[in-house]
């Protein structure tokens, strides 16, 4: 406490709100001075640092007037307002006057906020300004320092100005400035925007700024140095005062992490389906085994296989669409043959049941079509959200969906198409000759029904429709059970006109087509899937995630900032 | 003694096992024994549904905990009618939402026409869950922000913002499908008073109840939870940090308060800072009442004891050892601002070479701040190497650190009892526990001046401006020079915080505040078997008492004149 900087910086130690650092007393010149200058406010045109108001002398927060500065004219002292020039030239004044006492007085200014709490403390008593002037006068020996000022009004009381009031960190700098004849920054508020520009850019509104300005420490005491009444106001200015960029589109969001893992459990239902044609070269008993496990580890597969990945769904499938998917499948294996038993034989079932190799190959086609229709439907998914993103209404999204419905859908029906083709091109390869040609065409038609039917379904209960799904497979279901039952209801004596209808149907020039059953059921379901997805999936909500990085962030457990609950 | 039924409305924390363990709630039930209570609490993820309770005492008659994180299972489809109504009451919200930019806001009037007949048709029919996750939820928020008027941020946009306002809003709406409002059975209607432990989520039900029932509101808000919901709504929270789904999130939240702070009969901020906050968003200044968190101060006072048998009272002017050290307590994170506290230090050291300094870690610092920890730690090592007496001895560096719960400091009080003097360094706080800890340990205090930390210490220690090293210095060896200052602070710190921060100040402050409240809101209609407090006007109790007017009968006394 003996050097002259030390001395100088002294002041700074004695702060609001507290006591003071060494309790000498306060001179009656300077009460005299603090109360002057209670009763009248800071000297309105002050050239002189000497009786320094915190906003007037306030060299480098002086600033243009800027326009969008709601709430803080008030805040303003006349000078500061009406010219903004005049504090440096006051700074220099003051400088060339005595530059000592210019220092200090600079650094002593800042106090006028404090002082009111000061006021208020229990036991606080104002800062005795002797403390640190006594130290200070070796360094500032110049009368001057102590001397009137003549332009000052209250600062003409002789005492020494640096230690009228206490003072703030900030004004450490502009010490400095005014002895090193610098300029502080014309407008305060435009450095802190640029400390705070990325709080500012992306704030929706000004509480967001007092929000975030508050996280970084900035308090009422703070904003007045700004020439605000408090952090709200100055984040008002900062708000209005800051240019932001248009709306920018929401950044896209990354692509579904692809696992390995959903890709192989696609592939899986294809091994079943090869089971289920590797059978279709035996008879007998071991052909019946080896479908069943090949049907079986396809069911398995699918079921491992939509758990992740596009196909997964949510909630909300009812328990019986499993049922209804596995009666489909078994209908697709053994359908044909049933109802071949049932409309031909007269003493009912009871021959072995045999599957065709038109009828195992039109599976295994099916089974290899799992992954392609995962990956149509995951390039839906996420198309139809790239479209969330781009369109500005909901119409223009349904005009953007509509055609990906329909492309997902058409890539589906090909890719069942060229497999069941390669299926059918495939037979002779394997030394089997296809005996029935149109027969043959009718089931590899309704495998592509099936296909189709199960696709819709699945896309549908993705995207949030599990009942619609549902009843479209029960549908066909209920579609293939009738054909049975009216078949078999046809052989009672007199309702033999029962079973005309799907007689009929199956009825081709070259013999029975039983396949055109399922393809009729399954390919009427789908097309009412489609029709109803055409409505449903063109929606913005069906496109919505439960999960994705659109909806809101978890509620964080309280903060430490809400400091008494704890 | 009269008994009241309070509702006490809680988002996460208390009382659930998981979550800040907010102390003061628990007192305060505790405290309060001679009332009921029954919880409504909001839990805001999974974990926290299913960590259970903490042990509530017999006077917490029941605890209703309806989640926040997931929809709730009850909620139905909306039939043909109760989609119109919905459609109405929904439009009538987002357009109070989407309207209007800064400044002055217009709209409040519609914002909770809409949410109160959303609350009334949720009465009815369930929760409004599935009718927002559905098209025409998008379909009104999209006419609404391109309604003329709407703020033009929102004007333009797209329909995946749209639809993630309204999964926001989903979850912000949850608080009105919870059941907590039909007449009987766990409901809202039986309470005498609504306790809202924070603004925000948990206020709503008690806006609701008041709405219904006319159930008088008392909201607490220890930290703004508006203010809290900005902090965490930057920039990537919702959509990629989308600007038109934060305006529309952060018009809900901003308009749910300001009805809050409208609508509730007291609003009780924690601090001045609080307070701030409430006046700044429409509250009347009549119904803010600052009550002061409390805290356990039995924990301290042996600190006290100690200090005050150990201390020398300043005649004899001889410092020990223990009193030329100053105490850091907190976790070693930018905020605390050690780093200037270590520079003060050497500057201390220079002036004062038996000064030693103390930093008690009171709990590891977020993962995000770990390294400004070792950054600390360097820094002093780089500044204070080991010092010893003389050439035989072993040396220690002047500044030592440790964290509470070792052996050598079981505790925070035992941590504020290591020295003579208690620094608070940050630049960033709320409510300064720790200087208030330190109050009660009897301690005298520098700390910056920050947050409610001048409101808090009011004259009984010394502030210094943040970041300020220096002054920080020459105010922590003014005290460490002149012990007879410090006890004398000390005295008064500790008188000041028994005073004012006592955990039965606060508890007692509540009870007055339920009854007072209680005394302005007309009775409920369903008398309890129990006596009720101000059931009756107290001419009731007259022998020679005028006959009451009909339509006064049962109602409780009218306060002309009272500021209601």
């Amino acid at each position: 406490m003996t050097d002259g900087p030390r001395a100088t910086s002294d002041p700074r130690t004695r702060l609001p709100g507290g006591e003071t650092g060494e309790p000498p007393r306060p001179t009656p010149a300077e009460d005299l001075a603090e109360a002057l200058e209670e009763a009248f406010g800071p000297p309105a045109a002050a050239p002189s640092a000497a009786a320094p108001s915190d906003r007037g002398a306030d060299a480098d927060a002086a600033r243009p007037a800027s326009p969008a500065a709601p709430g803080k004219a008030g805040d303003r002292p006349p000078d500061g307002r009406a010219a903004p020039a005049p504090p440096e030239g006051r700074e220099q004044a003051a400088d060339t006057l005595a530059p000592p006492a210019a220092a200090g007085a600079t650094a002593a200014a800042g106090g006028p906020a404090a002082r009111p709490s000061a006021g208020a403390a229990a036991t606080g008593h104002m800062p005795p300004p002797a403390a640190d002037s006594a130290p200070a006068a070796p360094a500032a020996p110049t009368p001057a320092s102590a001397g009137p000022h003549p332009q000052a009004g209250p600062g003409a009381v002789p005492s020494d100005p640096a230690g009228l009031l206490p003072t703030t960190s900030a004004r450490a700098p502009a010490r400095g400035r005014a002895g090193g004849g610098r300029r502080g920054p014309a407008d305060p508020v435009r450095g802190l925007m640029y400390r705070h520009r990325d709080l500012c850019r992306d704030a929706v509104d000004p509480l967001e700024i007092a929000a975030g300005l508050e996280a970084h420490g900035v308090t009422d005491r703070t904003a007045v140095r700004y020439r605000h009444r408090d952090v709200f106001s100055l984040a008002e200015e900062m708000y209005v005062r800051t240019r932001r960029p248009a709306a920018a589109p929401p950044a896209p969001a990354g692509p579904e992490p692809r696992t390995r893992l959903a890709l192989l459990a696609h592939l899986l239902p294809l091994g079943g389906g090869l089971l289920v044609l590797a059978a279709a070269g035996l008879d007998g008993r071991p052909q019946a085994a080896l479908t069943a496990a090949g049907v079986g580890w396809a069911v398995v597969a699918l079921v491992l296989g939509s758990q992740r990945g596009p196909l997964r769904v949510g909630a909300g499938l009812p328990a019986g669409a499993g049922l209804a998917v596995g009666w489909l499948l078994a209908y697709a294996v053994y359908g044909d043959w049933f109802l071949g038993e049932l409309l031909g034989g007269a003493t009912g079932v009871t021959r072995a049941p045999a599957v065709p190799y038109a009828t195992a190959a039109a599976l295994a086609g099916l089974t290899a079509a799992v992954l392609p229709a995962a990956a149509v439907a995951r390039w839906f998914a996420a198309r139809a959200r790239g479209s969330l993103r781009d369109s500005r209404d909901l119409a223009e999204f349904r005009a953007r969906v509509r055609p990906l419905l329909a492309a997902a859908v058409a890539a589906v029906l090909a890719v069942l198409v060229a497999l069941q083709l390669v299926a059918a091109v495939a037979g002779p390869l394997f030394g089997r000759a296809v005996h029935e040609p149109a027969a043959s065409a009718s089931t590899y038609a309704a495998a592509c029904a099936l296909g189709a039917l199960l696709f819709l379904a699945r896309l549908l209960a993705v995207h949030g429709f599990p009942r619609a799904a549902a009843y479209g497979v029960a549908a066909a279901c209920a579609a293939q059970v009738t054909a049975l039952l009216l078949v078999l209801a046809a052989r009672v004596p007199g309702l033999a006109a029962l079973g005309r209808p799907v007689e009929l149907l199956v009825a081709g020039p070259a013999g029975f087509r039983m396949a055109t059953v399922p393809a009729a059921a399954c390919g009427a379901a789908a097309l009412a899937l489609l029709a109803y997805a055409g409505r449903a999936l063109t929606r913005a909500s069906a496109h919505r995630k439960e999960h994705n990085e659109m909806t809101a962030p978890p509620l964080a457990t309280p903060s430490s900032d809400d400091g008494g609950a704890r | 003694m009269f008994s009241l039924r309070i509702g006490l409305l809680a988002e996460g924390g208390f009382p659930f096992a998981a979550g800040e363990s907010p102390g003061w709630c628990d007192r305060l039930v505790r405290g309060l024994a001679h009332h009921e209570f029954d919880v409504f609490a909001f839990a805001v993820d999974a974990a926290q549904e299913s960590s259970g309770l903490v042990p509530l005492p017999p006077q917490v008659r029941a605890v209703h905990v309806a989640p926040l994180w997931r929809p709730a299972p009850g909620e139905r489809r909306y039939g043909r009618a109760e989609r119109r109504r919905f459609a109405e009451h929904f439009a009538e919200l987002a357009g109070a939402l989407a309207a209007g930019a800064a400044g002055e806001e217009p709209g409040q009037d519609r914002f909770a026409s809409g949410l109160y007949g959303l609350a009334e048709l949720a009465r009815e029919a369930g929760g409004p869950g599935r009718a927002l996750r559905a098209e025409q939820a998008v379909r009104i928020l999209e006419r609404a922000c391109r309604a003329p008027g709407a703020h033009p941020v929102v004007r333009g946009a797209r329909v995946a913002e749209l639809l993630a306002v309204a999964a926001h809003l989903d979850r912000a709406l949850r608080p009105l499908g919870t059941g907590w409002y039909a007449e009987g059975g766990a409901s809202l209607a039986a309470a005498d008073l609504c306790h809202a432990l924070s603004g925000g989520p948990a206020a709503l039900p008690g806006l609701l109840a008041r709405r219904f029932f006319g159930t008088p509101l008392l909201v607490t808000e220890y930290g703004v939870r508006l203010r809290r919901h900005y902090l965490e709504s930057g920039r990537g929270a919702y959509a990629g940090g989308s600007v038109t789904v934060r305006t529309l999130v952060a018009a809900f939240h901003r308009r749910l308060a300001a009805e809050t702070y409208a609508e509730a009969e007291l609003v009780t901020p924690g601090n001045a800072h609080a307070r701030r906050w409430a006046l700044r968003l429409g509250a009347e200044g009549h119904r803010l009442r600052t009550v002061y968190p409390g805290m356990d101060a039995a924990r301290f006072t042996e600190a006290d004891d100690a200090a005050a048998a150990g201390s020398p009272t300043g005649e004899d002017g001889a410092a020990g050892a223990d009193d030329m050290t100053l105490v850091w307590a907190g976790r070693m994170e930018p905020a605390g601002d050690l780093v200037a506290l270590l520079h003060a230090f050497a500057e201390i050291r220079r002036e004062e070479p038996a000064a030693h300094l103390v930093v008690a870690e009171t709990g590891p610092p977020a993962p995000a701040h770990a390294g400004y920890r070792d950054h600390c730690r360097a820094l002093a090592a780089q500044l204070f190497p080991d010092e010893a007496a003389d050439a035989h001895a072993v040396g220690a560096s002047p500044v030592s650190f440790a964290e509470v719960g070792e052996p050598a400091l079981p505790d925070r009080a035992a941590a504020y009892a290591a020295g003579g003097v208690a620094v608070l360094s940050s630049v960033v706080a709320g409510f300064p526990v720790g200087l208030v800890e330190a109050m009660f340990c009897g301690r005298a205090t520098v700390s910056t001046d920050v947050g409610a930390v001048r409101e808090v210490i009011g004259g009984t220690g010394l502030v210094v401006p943040p970041r300020n090293p220096r002054a920080l210095a020459d105010a922590c060896l003014a005290l460490l020079r002149d012990p007879a200052r410090r006890a004398r602070l000390g005295a008064a710190a500790r008188a000041r915080a028994m005073e004012l921060f006592s955990a039965q100040r606060n508890v007692g402050a509540f009870g007055g505040i339920y009854l007072e409240l209680a005394s302005r809101a007309p009775a409920t209609a369903q008398a309890p078997a129990l006596p009720h407090p101000f059931a009756h006007p107290p001419e009731a109790h007259l022998l020679a008492a005028p006959a009451p007017e009909r339509d006064r009968v049962g109602a409780g006394p009218v306060l002309e004149g009272a500021d209601r």
